[in-house]
């Protein structure tokens, strides 16, 4: 199965997808969930989140907008569109497939060598 | 007050200036986050979480090369949309509606310049007529009616290049009614024109006037003086004698026909297609500005017969003048039967009533009652169509005429008692209605204009005041969603109320009839008006200043910005008023106008300014907001000429095909309005049958 160069480079438009999928998130609420979710073993940064948010945005898989929060402090939350609800189980299958060949590739017995004893 | 966090923003997002709108807009989406950051950050102070949120942002630089990169290609795509909003949208919609404007002025204008040529008058500009590789000068004028006729000499050459076609009785025709008497070779001429035409009486009864008006003078051409009896005058007995036997072999001839409609015909057809409403005004216009000396002539002649009648009598040449009195039927027949318009049937309702009377005289004088009576009695039988019509049209007819009728109608309605049925009516009445929607829908459109280049003018003005507070107004790119909203509720919602209310049945289909709903339809046109220009401006300015706040950028409250609308538009709208005043003043010549106006136009630039100065901390929101309310005029603009005009033009069309009353249709060969030709049928059906019963 062939992977999309970016998926072999970083899954985080992949991770973006799917935890806008569950519900819209302003990109401070997304570190923090990724933060939460990982147990802090993914420390992303600003550099990293809001390039890729402004991508996506742009090739109109997630759609901005401003809203007002619970104390009325207004940030930029973002929601799949119709084109990204379609494509997340498509990105979920690719990363199941890559994680699948990544776990065959560094974890399964190496072939044409005997094992000594 | 600058947050902490303004110059790390200011940094990240230095690589996307290049589009202020998306760099405000990513700017505001970093400060949020780094506030966001510093409230969960370690520290004991603001500051300290402050620094903290800054530290653990990383490298301003290298997020913001990341940054240029992913909003690269959309930053590319936002500029050509900007530049094809600034560069096509807004030039495309100004042209669209000037040409539409312009388009419809112009062939009013053709109309008024038709009408000023009427009697003669030389009209201020030449109208569109095709210039044809025939026309001499002088025939390009007169159809342009700077000149009230062709010189004779263009219409016999005209004739002469036509020579051969079936055609080409009729230009000669044209060609020996406008030939001035005094011409040597006149005689000649009018052979030329018998020898075409042998049959035609035109050309003897042509030369009887020629001969008569150098043989006699008749009692009823001269203006009486007190205590002074007029007398026929006799020139030359041998002239009369030539002029009374042309006259004679012209009653002996089978029809008399001055071709004058058939060469009007042939003259429409030079012009381009009617089409519009004021085409066929102007068709119908230049129609009645046709000259007939021919007419004039054919009453001095009629007057002239009735002088040889009684000069002979004096004479004693008995038997010759009751041959002329007897003549007066077959003269009155070819007239009659040679009229075509109104005008000719008058004239020859007029010229029978002289002959007839005269020959009435003449028994009388002879002592020939009984001839005498049969003339009066068939005279007042000829006469009774245009005497049934000088009395009033029945108050039920009237009432019927206002309820079904166009406005147009009862001045084009001379025949009255053959009233047309409702069906008939319907489409001129109609048309009056899509006439006056028409003019209301270009009037929006010069309206939106005018707003649309008074936004643009406050914007730069706006935007100097800006400058002064380094920053850069900006054309915001609303989403589609926000600029339908503004459309939705400016243009479409109230421009559908109003068809629904006048189009739809089930709302509330209108009586198209100006006379009782006129005032009501003009006043439904204003308020439509006013709401749309209203509306445009409310959702418009609602979402510039709701974007404005997403972006950070610095917008005053509500009652502040309502005061600060009054002032600036108070301002604007006086430099609007003018502008347009200095285009009427420059229309009117009026050069003290335009010098008053002048000043009044630079007394509020310069007060406009000195208020832009004074508010330059809300310069980025004002300038933007004048910037981009230009492009939703220009949207409403070419939405607004994209349907309601199609939709009104093919209505007016519609109507004009259907209309069989008012509006002459070329291609069925009409050229008068089909009431007055059905009118002249009537008439003339009657006054023949009148001398055809005695």
């Amino acid at each position: 199965m062939p992977f999309t160069a970016d998926l072999q480079f970083s899954p985080v438009e992949t991770v973006l997808v799917k935890l806008l999928h569950e519900r819209a998130m302003y990109g401070y609420e997304i570190i923090k969930v990724v933060n939460d979710r990982t147990d802090g073993a993914f420390q992303w940064k600003e550099g990293t989140l809001y390039p890729c948010l402004h991508r996506l945005e742009t090739a109109g898989v997630i759609a901005g907008e401003w809203r007002a929060g619970a104390f009325g402090k207004r940030r930029k939350y973002y929601a799949l569109t119709g084109k990204g609800a379609a494509l997340v189980q498509a990105r979920l299958d690719e990363w199941a497939a890559f994680s699948a060949a990544m776990d065959a590739l560094l974890f399964a017995p190496e072939r044409g060598h005997p094992v000594r004893a | 007050m600058d947050s902490p966090f303004t110059h790390l923003a200011d940094q990240v997002t230095d690589g996307l200036t290049a589009d202020p709108e998306l760099r405000l807009d990513v700017r505001a989406e970093i400060l949020a986050h780094l506030e966001d950051a510093a409230e969960h950050a370690d520290g004991t102070t603001p500051e300290e979480r402050a620094a903290a949120a800054i530290h653990a942002f990383g490298a301003p630089v290298e997020v913001a090369a990341q940054l240029l990169d992913a909003n690269a290609r959309r930053m590319a795509w936002r500029a050509r949309l900007r530049l094809l909003t600034s560069a096509a949208l807004i030039p495309l919609a100004v042209v669209v509606a000037v040409a539409l404007v312009y388009g419809r002025f112009a062939r009013a204008q053709n109309v008024n310049m038709a009408l000023t040529g009427l009697g003669g008058a030389q009209s201020a500009a030449p109208l569109h007529f095709p210039e044809l590789p025939w026309m001499t000068s002088s025939y390009a004028e007169y159809l342009r009616r700077q000149q009230a006729n062709p010189e004779p000499v263009d219409t016999r050459a005209y004739w002469e290049k036509h020579r051969g076609e079936p055609e080409s009785a009729i230009y000669f025709a044209v060609y020996a009614c406008q030939l001035p008497r005094d011409r040597e070779d006149y005689v000649n001429e009018m052979r030329v024109g018998e020898s075409l035409e042998p049959e035609n009486a035109l050309y003897n009864y042509l030369l009887a006037g020629y001969y008569l008006q150098k043989a006699m003078l008749a009692q009823s051409e001269q203006v009486k003086k007190k205590g002074e009896a007029l007398r026929d005058v006799l020139y030359d007995a041998r002239l009369m004698e030539l002029g009374i036997a042309e006259y004679l072999k012209g009653t002996r001839k089978p029809y008399y026909s001055d071709h004058s409609l058939d060469a009007q015909r042939q003259r429409v057809l030079l012009l381009p297609k009617p089409v519009l409403t004021e085409d066929y005004l102007f068709y119908t216009t230049i129609n009645s500005t046709i000259d007939f000396p021919q007419l004039a002539a054919q009453r001095t002649l009629a007057r002239k017969i009735g002088g040889c009648m009684r000069l002979l009598a004096a004479g004693g040449h008995a038997d010759e003048a009751r041959v002329l009195a007897h003549a007066w039927k077959r003269y009155a027949s070819h007239l009659t039967t040679g009229a075509e318009t109104l005008i000719h049937l008058l004239v020859a309702i007029a010229c029978a009533n002289i002959v007839a009377n005269e020959s009435a005289l003449l028994y009388d004088a002879f002592g020939q009652e009984g001839l005498a009576a049969d003339t009066r009695r068939a005279l007042a039988a000829f006469n009774a169509p245009k005497e049934k019509r000088k009395k009033d049209m029945p108050p039920a007819d009237r009432a019927y005429i206002r309820r079904y009728g166009s406005l147009l109608l009862p001045v084009s309605l001379p025949a009255y008692d053959v009233l047309p049925s409702v069906a008939e009516m319907a489409p001129a009445r109609h048309l009056e209605h899509i006439w006056l929607e028409t003019v209301g829908v270009n009037w929006l459109l010069i309206t939106l204009t005018g707003m649309l280049l008074l936004t643009l003018t406050l914007a730069a003005f706006w935007y100097a005041a800006a400058r002064r507070a380094k920053s850069v107004p900006f054309l915001l790119l609303p989403s589609w969603r926000a600029l339908a909203r503004v459309i939705g509720w400016g243009v479409v919602l109230p421009a559908g109320s109003y068809v629904c209310l006048t189009r739809l049945p089930l709302i509330g289909v209108r009586e198209y009839n100006l006379l009782f709903i006129g005032p009501l339809a003009i006043l439904e046109l204003f308020a439509l008006l006013w709401v749309i220009l209203y509306q445009c401006h409310r959702w418009a300015a609602r979402m510039v200043h709701d974007r404005c706040r997403e972006l950070a950028v610095a917008v005053p409250d509500g009652k502040e910005e309502r005061r600060i609308a009054v002032q600036a538009g108070a301002v604007g709208y006086v430099g609007f008023a003018a502008v347009i005043g200095l285009a009427i003043a420059t229309i009117f010549a009026q050069a003290w106008l335009w010098a008053c106006l002048s000043l009044a136009l630079v007394l509020t630039g310069i007060l406009y300014r000195r208020k832009t100065l004074a508010l330059r901390h809300y310069a980025l929101y004002y300038g933007t907001l004048h910037r981009s309310l230009a492009p939703i005029y220009a949207v409403a603009i070419i939405l607004l000429a994209g349907t309601a005009q199609p939709y009104l033009l093919q209505s007016e069309r519609q109507a004009l095909r259907a209309d069989t009353l008012l509006t002459p249709h070329p291609d069925r060969g009409e050229v008068l309005a089909p009431i007055e030709a059905r009118t002249v049928a009537h008439w003339k059906q009657e006054m023949l049958a009148a001398l055809e019963d005695r």
